[in-house]
């Protein structure tokens, strides 16, 4: 990836959400790289964020975010009749030492907006980036989600922090992007143009069927990744519903005055739970292991391969030499041996115990010898059996506790409780679909044959041509596979063999490609971001465990890898893996941050103090007055420019005149304002 | 054609097959979703239930039915099995050695070439490392334990970690009678 110093030189707000023209500039002149803009909830940080995402990864804002982005202001307060000019919302970048500044123009924000570019060399409609800037962010919404950030939306960190959006994002900054393009779209498509032209070898009717089975293959792959889209999306709903239910469960026992016992009881029932399924795991993990079948039965099987391995040495001796003999195609006399001698051999060994065989037994042998009782399943079962008698106690203690409630509590909880086990079903529902949908493994998709495929896989594991079985399979790996014979086939009518078997071995090595490029990202953002995110003392010292699957966290001591769930671990760990990125390749771009303390507590406000004061490059938070009061040691002239957004006839209190005007927006850049300014009054 | 292309010509890919009813029931406790989780993979219950009906057959060597074609699961290893895939297979041979007549007391030099061919029907060294032989033979132990615990009506239970308890006892009474 070619050097890219890029930082964030103004954004323009004009008549939109509840600017009128506000031009927000950054402090030049200065060595402190965090800006910090000062503003009232409300205002449109969120719809500013959204289209930030979107205008640097080049993407037109779907109807919702043009829908969120129409102009307020004072229109609604009917100080002003009507918005007074065009609709713009742009942004200027300082890219190596140039400027360029990227907008959207709003056409009274129906249909899509149009896109231009100030370049140092003029006006051009469009997205025209420098390729250095556009190799990174260019449709690469999952970074520029990553690098601005709304809060509004952690803790929904499936669309953030998922696989699709994690591995997206090292694609495009290893630029092999192009190549999933090339093996997914454009070899196939290239491949099909040459059978169009070519003549054809095999029957009119033979190519018929096969082009209408490939026909109904790409159909119900399309279908099926409209689905998925949907399921993911709708897990994603999910997930964050499940997370406000909780909160509201929370919410309704802590205004009881059973809380300290709820608390109590809430607390020791989550140890339990996360102890059984621990233990479990182990149990099931140990059975499986048949050297942990105790002395009756495992002691027979090592004696037994002890014995039978000692009988078998010679002919083992003798094939191996036979073998080498073979290959080599020279006698141990040194002379070579011709096809007489060799067929002689041949029969020789075929009448033995293959090679392959004996090996294995030797293996056998070796692995029994070496096995050991490894784990006491004995006290793991004991453990799993207290462990549920004290969940037995917890249950009846919590159901005692909510026959002493109120009736408007206990129903409040008996609806959340029912909403809860609602959404959990939904869940895993959804998370079944998905696997459905993109499980690339042959053994899960083999044994969820039936379900995941229907017709489309033959008992045997072959792939089906019939159009109408080809419809049943729910399985997008398959459906290429499906897709890839199909192709092969057509080729082979075609005469193109030839040409299909080398756009296989290309795609072949631009997957490895693709694939080493995304391991290497994310071994070494592994390593540096788990570094960075111990700044923040997260709860159960929570450290990344992976970045394949997405972005895994781990509790100290081990325990089944998770997602963040909370904002503040989220946040925690996008800072860290951001801090990563820049620090491992060259880029050094800007980070925009929301609200950026909200959720945290005083030690991860801390950590947050230190990343930043570490980050190298630009960061832009959006805060409100009680974020700027919990980090007075941060949020001071050392650190910050300051700036701050309120209306021209607002006080520094935040109250606005009994009657308008309330006036435009403005922005004030003095350290006094920024100080005193309270955003939560007013309008 | 060489040595090797002999070999290799020998080589099959069939399929571990498993009861429908059993694959229900790693579904069931799946959807229960109770607090202690679940089987990671159907494969990993389908090798508990091999290794009981192994345990079980020191007492009793009768073997059911291996489940019919329609049931079949997949051709190769699965899960955590996969990893102790080489000591399944010795036991599972062994067992297999034993019910052909050759317990330990009795292997003797001269049975070599018998042993061999034995060996030979129920090894490969691809895939499963199983021939369809070998598999069937895996088949019918799982069936063997998959029936004990329906016997015992462990098949009713809804939670993993219960199930574990019951099927420790289970296997304790085989291992140790």
């Amino acid at each position: 990836m070619m050097p890219l110093e890029c930082t964030i030189e103004a954004i323009h707000w004009e008549w939109v959400t509840n600017f009128e023209d506000v031009r927000w500039e950054a402090k030049k002149g200065n060595s402190k790289n965090c800006e910090v803009l000062l503003m009232r909830n409300g205002t449109g940080k969120t719809t500013s964020i959204l289209l930030l995402q979107h205008l640097v990864a080049g993407i037109i804002p779907d109807d919702n975010l043009l829908r969120r982005s129409i102009y307020k202001g004072l229109v609604e307060s009917k100080e002003l009749p009507a918005k007074g000019g065009p609709s713009k919302y742009s942004v200027t970048f300082k890219i190596n030492s140039k400027l360029y500044t990227l907008g959207y123009i709003f056409q009274d924000f129906i249909g899509a907006p149009e896109m231009f570019t100030q370049t140092p060399t003029g006006y051009e409609k469009g997205y025209k980036m420098p390729s250095q800037f556009k190799n990174a962010f260019q449709n690469n919404l999952s970074l520029t989600k990553l690098l601005f950030l709304d809060t509004q939306q952690t803790g929904n960190d499936e669309l953030r922090m998922g696989k699709d959006a994690i591995d997206g994002m090292f694609k495009i900054l290893a630029n092999v992007k192009i190549l999933e393009y090339a093996r997914e779209e454009y070899l196939p498509k290239a491949v099909e143009r040459e059978r169009k032209k070519s003549e054809h070898k095999g029957s009119a009717k033979e190519r018929k069927l096969a082009e209408t089975a490939l026909k109904r293959a790409r159909s119900t792959l399309r279908d099926c990744k409209t689905k998925l889209g949907v399921a993911k999306k709708e897990l994603g709903i999910n997930q964050k519903e499940l997370m406000d239910v909780k909160l509201l469960i929370q919410k309704v026992k802590d205004n009881t005055e059973h809380k300290t016992k709820y608390d109590q009881y809430d607390r020791r029932r989550d140890v339990v739970v996360a102890q059984i399924k621990a233990k479990t795991k182990s149990l099931l993990e140990a059975l499986i292991d048949p050297s942990n079948l105790g002395d009756g039965i495992w002691g027979d099987v090592k004696n037994y391969y002890e014995t039978l391995s000692k009988s078998r040495i010679p002919k083992s001796i003798a094939r191996e030499y036979l073998g080498a003999i073979l290959d080599e195609e020279k006698c141990i006399c040194g002379n070579a041996i011709h096809e007489t001698e060799k067929q002689c051999i041949t029969q020789r060994m075929e009448s033995s115990m293959g090679l392959g065989i004996l090996s294995e037994v030797y293996i056998m042998k070796d692995k029994v010898k070496e096995s050991n009782l490894s784990v006491e399943i004995q006290q793991l079962k004991d453990d799993i059996i207290s462990l549920n008698r004290e969940m037995a106690s917890i249950t009846d203690e919590l159901g005692r506790l909510k026959l002493l409630l109120g009736d408007d509590e206990r129903h409040q909880l008996d609806v959340l409780g029912e909403k809860k086990r609602g959404l959990s079903d939904a869940i895993s529902n959804l998370n079944d679909d998905i696997i459905m949908y993109e499980s690339t493994d042959d053994g899960t998709i083999k044994t969820n044959r039936v379900a995941f495929c229907g017709r489309s896989m033959s008992v045997k594991g072959l792939p089906s041509e019939k159009p109408e079985f080809i419809a049943e399979c729910k399985n997008i790996y398959w459906l290429k596979q499906i897709e890839k014979g199909l192709n092969k086939k057509l080729a082979a009518i075609a005469g193109i063999d030839d040409i299909s078997e080398a756009a296989d071995l290309v795609a072949d090595v631009f997957s490895r490609i693709e694939e080493k490029c995304l391991r290497f990202y994310q071994d070494k953002v592994l390593e540096t971001a788990s570094k960075e995110l111990k700044r923040f003392n997260l709860l159960n010292n929570l450290s990344i465990h992976s970045l394949q699957d997405g972005i895994t966290l781990v509790p100290e001591g081990g325990g089944a890898p998770r997602r963040g769930t909370s904002t503040g671990e989220e946040l925690s760990v996008i800072m860290s893996v951001v801090s990563a990125l820049s620090s491992l390749t060259d880029l050094n771009i800007p980070m925009l941050i929301d609200n950026p303390t909200k959720g945290l507590d005083r030690v991860k406000i801390n950590g947050f103090e230190q990343t930043m004061s570490s980050l190298k490059n630009q960061v832009i938070l959006f805060i409100y007055n009680t974020e700027r009061d919990q980090s007075p040691s941060f949020f001071n002239a050392e650190n910050i420019n300051p700036s701050t957004f309120m209306r021209e006839h607002e006080s520094i209190e935040g109250v606005f005149p009994e009657s308008p005007p309330h006036g435009h927006y403005n922005v004030k850049c003095d350290w006094a304002t920024f100080e005193n300014y309270m955003t939560e009054r007013g309008e | 054609m060489n040595g090797n292309d002999t070999m290799e010509s020998k080589e099959q890919s069939g399929y571990f097959r498993f009861a429908d009813d059993a694959k229900a029931f790693v579904k069931k406790i799946k959807s229960a979703s109770t607090s202690s989780g679940a089987f990671d993979t159907q494969f990993s219950f389908y090798t508990l239930c091999c290794l009981l009906g192994l345990a079980a057959a020191k007492k009793d060597p009768s073997l059911p039915e291996a489940p019919s074609s329609g049931t079949e699961m997949t051709s190769d290893w699965q899960g955590p099995s996969r990893h102790h895939q080489v000591l399944i297979r010795s036991l599972l041979m062994q067992r297999y050695l034993e019910s052909m007549g050759y317990p330990i007391g009795e292997l003797a030099e001269e049975d070599a070439g018998t042993i061999e061919t034995a060996m030979d029907t129920f090894l490969q060294s691809t895939g499963s490392r199983l021939t369809n032989k070998g598999m069937k033979k895996m088949d019918a132990y799982a069936q063997k334990g998959w029936d004990l615990i329906k016997e015992h009506d462990f098949h009713e239970i809804t939670d993993l970690a219960l199930f574990l308890t019951y099927y420790v006892e289970l296997l304790q009474e085989y291992s140790n009678g």
